[in-house]
């Protein structure tokens, strides 16, 4: 289990408790859920990079305490 | 900053139960910082992954550890046992070893005794051997199919014999050919004797040369030794006879000729007779040729039967007129009609005179290749020429395209024109025959430029003209005055005169008539003007006036003359009908149709033309006009001729021509 930090910096900053085979749609789920949002209205980033939602925690490299952008579509 | 809101496991699997996904393992916090690793292979989190990595990792390096010192051991071990060879002490006897005394110098000599007789036996063994093969008997048999390369003659006659020996030849040689025989001296000789004729140069064609023993010789002899290569004279040993054999066989030879007895009694010289013995003479026969039968074969048993009688008296040829046939079949019995006409099988008699028909149409198309317009010339030729009665003659003579009064009644049927059309020179040209309903003022106008009598001759000639014996109309040209012009402009349909023309014809005449009149007028009145101005001055009637009074008086009755002048004008406008038409030329003097000049206003205003191929599209559509204006009515290559489609097409007739 991994712990990561979405925050949108403007207002919003979630903890989610996750698994690292967890697809990124996963983790949009739980953030949705955990926030009151759509899922399909939450776009992930990290830089310049905006995470697929099929592909998941690991091969992104998100590791236990890594945070994440979290932007609306 | 918001506070970060965080949900516990426990909560965090129940929505992820809810989601479909699967719940997070509950870690035990008991066990925190514990080294144990666990041991499941199930566990496929990251850190579980990592550490089995890791522990692979050193496991691996454990054993390439392992490798390499077993490696270092095994050389290790190498190393020492080479040393140890090294240092081995060789065994056997060395050179400074005590000898046993086995090689002593009696017992070499003792020794020395058994082996001679040991190598005497060898020699024996060998001598023996060889005997043995000496022994067996070298014959001729054995020198068999080997081949010698010179004459059998050559080597007989050689002065001391010849020593033969293997040939010296290539390995290719040798493989083709095997081995062969020669004498060294003879072969340099034969060699010396090419180099010899050679350097003779002999001719190739020799007058004196004999023929083969066959008698013939080939074509270019000369040239075979060139093409197959050498002949080389060759035999085999074993073929040939010995030389006492040849010897003996000439010797017999020799007797059979000598036993030959020769009869010298002299034969009687035989008289030449200065004819040839009939016995000898051959008479090449002169083949008949087998002339063939000029009897037509019958090919029906129909006609056996009913041999036909000598063919039928026939009252017609088949260039008889058609109409005629057509009227009055010949009563001639219509089976025996059948078979003269060979190539048309025909059922019955209407068959036969459609055919009669086609037959006769064919020939006279084939002679109508004439063209027309070269016919009239020529008829017109022979009308000036001949006299009338040599004419007609000439006409019946003529055979070939018949012009008569009903073919060319019928090649002219849109004609209800024609009456109109030669009544017309007289009415068009007024202004040349002055008659009396004329206008007078026309008749001024003409009077004053009248060639007259000539023009009226040049028409009559041409009304004379337009019906020649042969009752084709002659092609009108242009050589014989305005009239003869017009009437020709007419016939091509160039100038049309249908009503429509006609009435702005008149309409044209009436506006001129009354411009003329206008001016005449207006002459007249400025003559009476002067004239009353005259007759003023003389009698005196400015005299008793003033300059002022004067002028006043002559600004008084010019203004009078006005007015009146203006009245009058007005009274005869009443009756004027302006034609105004707007009418475009080109360059050419074409009218322009109302798009064309359109067209040319554009292209003036915005001051830019059409391009190049519509240009040239334009100036060749012109052409084309001119030429068809120029083409003679008579002269057609299809149908209508063209002029004549365009008269018709003007006039709405629809027709066809027939000729």
């Amino acid at each position: 289990m991994i712990e990561v930090i979405c925050n949108d910096r403007l207002g919003k900053k979630v903890r989610v408790k996750c698994d690292p085979n967890d697809t990124i749609g996963d983790l949009k789920k739980l953030v949705a859920a955990q926030t009151g949002t759509y899922a399909s209205k939450i776009v992930l980033k990290k830089g310049h990079s905006i995470f697929k939602d099929h592909i998941t925690l690991a091969d992104y490299e998100v590791g236990n305490g890594s945070s994440i952008e979290l932007y609306y579509s | 900053m918001a506070e970060e809101s965080v949900l516990s496991i426990e909560e965090t699997n129940k929505i992820r139960i809810s989601l479909g996904l699967k719940p997070l393992k509950v870690e035990p916090e008991a066990a925190p910082g514990a080294d144990a690793p666990l041991p499941d292979e199930d566990d496929h989190t990251v850190e579980a992954q990592e550490r089995r990595a890791y522990e692979n990792w050193k496991k691996m390096q454990a054993e390439e550890e392992k490798k390499a010192k077993r490696q270092k051991l095994k050389e290790e071990l190498a190393k020492e046992k080479n040393a140890a060879k090294r240092f081995q002490v060789l065994e056997g006897k060395g050179l400074a070893d005590e000898d046993d005394g086995e090689e002593d110098a009696l017992n070499w000599v003792k020794k020395q005794k058994k082996r001679q007789k040991k190598l005497a036996q060898k020699m024996a063994e060998e001598l023996a051997a060889r005997d043995e093969a000496l022994a067996q008997e070298y014959t001729p048999d054995q020198l068999k199919d080997l081949r010698v390369a010179h004459d059998l003659q050559d080597i007989v006659e050689g002065r001391d014999g010849a020593i033969l020996t293997l040939k010296d030849a290539t390995i290719d040689e040798l493989e083709e050919e095997g081995d062969e025989l020669e004498d060294i001296s003879l072969a340099e000789q034969e060699r010396r004797d090419e180099r010899l004729s050679l350097k003779k140069k002999k001719p190739g064609y020799n007058v004196h040369e004999q023929e083969d023993e066959d008698g013939k010789k080939s074509i270019l002899f000369q040239y075979d030794e060139e093409i197959d290569g050498k002949k080389k004279k060759k035999f085999n040993l074993g073929d040939v006879l010995s030389v006492e054999e040849r010897e003996q066989q000439r010797k017999e030879l020799g007797e059979a000729a000598k036993v030959k007895i020769v009869n010298l009694d002299i034969p009687k010289a035989e008289v030449l007779a200065d004819y040839i013995d009939p016995s000898e003479v051959k008479i090449k026969k002169v083949k008949k040729k087998k002339s063939k039968s000029t009897r037509r074969k019958r090919d029906d048993d129909d006609e056996g039967l009913f041999p036909a009688p000598a063919p039928a008296p026939e009252t017609e040829t088949p260039d008889a007129d058609s109409m005629q046939v057509d009227g009055a079949p010949i009563p001639v019995a219509p089976r025996v009609q059948k078979r003269t006409f060979q190539d048309v099988s025909l059922v019955d008699d209407d068959d036969l005179q459609t055919a009669l028909a086609q037959q006769r149409r064919a020939a006279v198309k084939k002679r109508k290749v004439l063209k027309p317009a070269d016919l009239a010339r020529k008829i017109r030729e022979e009308t000036e020429g001949a006299t009338p009665g040599a004419e007609e003659a000439g006409v019946e003579e003529e055979v070939g395209l018949v012009i008569d009064e009903t073919s060319e009644f019928v090649s002219r049927l849109r004609a209800p024109e024609e009456p109109v059309k030669r009544e017309r020179p007289s009415v068009t040209n007024m202004d040349m025959s002055p008659e009396p309903e004329e206008d007078t003022e026309m008749q001024d106008a003409t009077k004053e430029d009248s060639p007259e009598p000539e023009v009226q001759k040049a028409v009559e000639t041409e009304n004379k003209g337009g019906i020649t014996t042969t009752g084709l109309e002659e092609e009108a040209t242009l050589n014989r005055g305005i009239g003869a012009t017009l009437n020709m402009l007419k016939q091509r349909g160039l100038l049309d005169d249908t009503e429509e023309s006609q009435k702005a014809n008149a309409l044209l005449r009436d506006r001129e008539k009354f411009k003329l009149d206008n001016r005449l007028r207006q002459l007249e009145l400025e003559k009476k003007a002067k004239a009353q101005r005259e007759h003023d001055r003389k009698t005196g009637k400015y005299d008793r006036m003033t300059a002022r009074e004067r002028e006043e008086q002559a600004r008084l009755e010019n203004k009078h003359r006005d007015q009146q002048e203006s009245r009058d004008l007005a009274a005869r406008f009443k009756n004027y009908k302006p034609d105004v038409k707007l009418v475009y030329k080109d360059e050419f003097g074409r009218d322009l149709s109302q798009k064309e000049a359109f067209k040319h206003l554009s292209h003036q205003f915005h001051g830019k033309g059409s391009g190049k191929a519509k240009t040239e599209k334009r100036l060749k559509k012109i052409e084309d006009e001119k030429k068809q204006l120029a083409t003679s009515s008579l002269t057609s290559t299809q149908g209508l001729s063209t002029s004549m489609a365009a008269t018709a097409k003007k006039a709405k007739q629809a027709g066809v021509r027939l000729m």
